[in-house]
């Protein structure tokens, strides 16, 4: 971010700066795309997340995915070594197809979430018959 | 020679810097070409990290799925345990062992379709921790819940903490 000395513009990055350190951090799950004539199947993978802490939106053809983890250690619990990343996930992704919002599915099981996202029906692909 | 050998023979002719490394995972080079083509052309969406787009879109299969599982360690007084993440893998894939070395191996293996010519390939994956001497081998337990695998191993009496009262 540049500062420029001007008072302004300082006061307005010394905010920013605040709301930076106060958004939560998140972790960038893995994900896999797939596509077929109705649309595409995205499976993102978010061990750890139930049904219950996941939520998708669509704003502005960002399709938003987050998912809270629900597999906290128990309170009394030390950790004596830590391998696996820590925080709640998130994946934005942008859609450069006509997606139907309606139509969106979603489903998790066993820590893999499931995002079905049809095309609108004008842009499927036509068959033509030749005369 | 089984199909996986036969890719991992021909993947290290091709990179002979990585004759060391242990395959992990097996991309055909010409289907990869191809989906790379294709998703140039026609990407239905990009995610927000450009670094992910173009490096991880090539690694992202092989830093998924690494043969050596990544594992938290926790213990509270009477217990230990582990974590594991294993998302979209069913509970009959997953093995969960004691070997008499006294050490815990926690191993998963599951055929995956993968591409359109739906070959068959084998994922999979393991880690062996080594728990201290006195945990007790018959208390080990092991849950697998949205993809996360616990394993809860007992301590015996001798690893206990315990307080002595000052006569």
């Amino acid at each position: 971010m540049n500062c420029t000395t001007d008072k302004d513009t300082t006061l307005t990055c010394a905010n920013e700066k605040a709301v930076a350190a106060t958004e939560e951090r998140f972790l960038k799950p893995r994900y896999r795309a797939r596509e077929d004539d109705h649309g595409y199947q995205v499976k993102v993978y978010v061990p750890g997340a139930g049904k219950s802490g996941v939520t998708l939106s669509l704003a502005e053809e960002v399709l938003t995915i987050t998912a809270k983890r629900e597999d906290a250690a128990p309170e009394g619990w030390q950790a004596r070594s830590r391998e696996l990343p820590e925080g709640d996930y998130r994946l934005r992704l942008r859609l450069n197809a006509k997606i139907d919002p309606e139509r969106i599915t979603a489903k998790v099981e066993d820590g893999v979430l499931d995002i079905g996202l049809p095309l609108k029906e004008a842009d499927k692909p036509r068959v033509i018959d030749v005369a | 020679m089984d199909k996986l050998g036969m890719v991992a023979a021909y993947t290290l002719r091709q990179i002979p810097n990585f004759k060391h490394m242990k395959p992990i995972h097996y991309h055909h080079p010409l289907t990869h070409t191809l989906n790379e083509l294709n998703g140039w052309f026609r990407e239905p969406f990009t995610d927000f990290e450009p670094f992910s787009r173009f490096l991880g879109h090539r690694f992202r299969d092989l830093v998924g799925d690494d043969s050596r599982l990544a594992c938290d360690l926790f213990e509270d007084d009477e217990h230990y345990a582990l974590r594991f993440h294993l998302p979209g893998i069913a509970k009959k894939d997953v093995r969960v062992s004691w070997e008499p070395s006294g050490e815990l191996l926690v191993s998963y293996e599951r055929e995956e379709k993968q591409g359109e010519e739906d070959e068959a390939l084998v994922a999979r994956a393991s880690r062996r921790v080594a728990l201290p001497d006195g945990v007790d081998p018959e208390s080990v337990t092991a849950k697998l819940t949205d993809g996360v695998l616990t394993v809860t191993v007992g301590k015996a009496p001798t690893l206990k903490p315990r307080t002595i009262e000052i006569a």
